[in-house]
């Protein structure tokens, strides 16, 4: 998939998951595996930028004697989730058009 | 390697950072590995499975590196910012909140008056039409003069009467597309 792409689509991946509940960061990496490819390097900064611009807000749990920290969605969050859906139809609307363009070449 | 020795390499890699930025991507980390090492891992096979200490140091920090200047807003400082700004607003609120009513109050009589020019114009040179009628079966030159004048009155009167409605209309949607925008741009 184009980097760009891949970018553009991972911030709503993320925040998808969350849309069943609260999640940690390993959770995130089993559940997106078979959808994209997604190692702990790319989740990091994305979880980051999700929390700096409140789109998830963070709590830190106490599980097996240690902290694991838990994302949930926020209505920011749910709001770019939304967003990206739209810009997406514009983006089908523009490939079903450049598909038929290649088709009668 | 060990869950140890990696985080150890990590930090030093990444020692360029802040030290609340690096205890975040070392605490991030070691709960990915504690996690792979609950859901079957070995700790070796769990810290194998990991990017390489190198590349994972060089894309945080490049990553650091474009996110300069976008801070957490948890951060101290900026919350230190914001709530100086908070008191400061609230001191000067109660100056902010006259000098509001005061504009408003004139800009609610400007627009009265301009209003009351308008209608003035429109419905006294009408009245001046009808008078110049009646006037003109008596005296015709001057109930000529009377029409001529009401009409004109009149119809500059309703004239400025839609160009205030236009300029009044377009205000309040620049207004709404302002607010609208400053809305955004704060999301």
């Amino acid at each position: 998939m184009d980097v760009q792409l891949k970018r553009g689509a991972l911030e709503p991946l993320v925040l998808s998951v969350m849309l069943k509940g609260e999640t940690y960061g390993y959770e995130l990496i089993k559940k997106l595996s078979p959808v994209i490819d997604i190692s702990e390097s790319t989740l990091y900064p994305i979880l980051r930028r999700l929390e700096a611009d409140r789109r998830v807000s963070v709590k830190s749990v106490e599980h097996n004697g240690r902290l694991r920290k838990y994302y949930s969605i926020t209505p920011l969050g749910r709001e770019r989730i939304k967003e990206f859906l739209d810009d997406w139809k514009s983006v089908a609307k523009a490939c079903e058009y450049i598909e038929k363009e290649y088709e009668n070449d | 390697m060990t869950k140890k020795e990696y985080l150890k390499k990590l930090k030093k890699a990444i020692s360029a950072l802040d030290k609340s930025d690096s205890k975040s991507i070392i605490d991030y980390y070691g709960e990915i590995i504690d996690d792979k090492i609950e859901s079957g891992y070995g700790e070796e096979k769990a810290v194998e499975s990991l990017e390489s200490v190198q590349s994972v140091a060089e894309r945080v920090l490049e990553e650091f590196g474009s996110q300069r200047g976008r801070k957490k807003p948890s951060d101290g400082e900026t919350r230190k910012k914001k709530t100086g700004r908070t008191v400061l607003v609230i001191c000067l609120s109660p100056f902010i909140a006259i000098l509001a009513i005061c504009l408003f109050v004139l800009i609610l009589a400007l627009a009265v008056a301009a209003a009351a020019i308008v209608f003035g114009l429109s419905v006294g040179g009408a009245a001046t039409f009808v008078f110049g009628i009646v006037e003109a079966f008596s005296n015709l030159p001057k109930g000529l003069t009377s029409i001529g004048f009401g009409a004109a009155a009149s119809a500059f009167g309703v004239f400025a009467a839609v160009v205030l409605w236009a300029a009044f209309k377009r205000m309040i949607s620049k207004y709404i597309e302002y607010r609208k925008n400053k809305r955004e741009a704060k999301i």
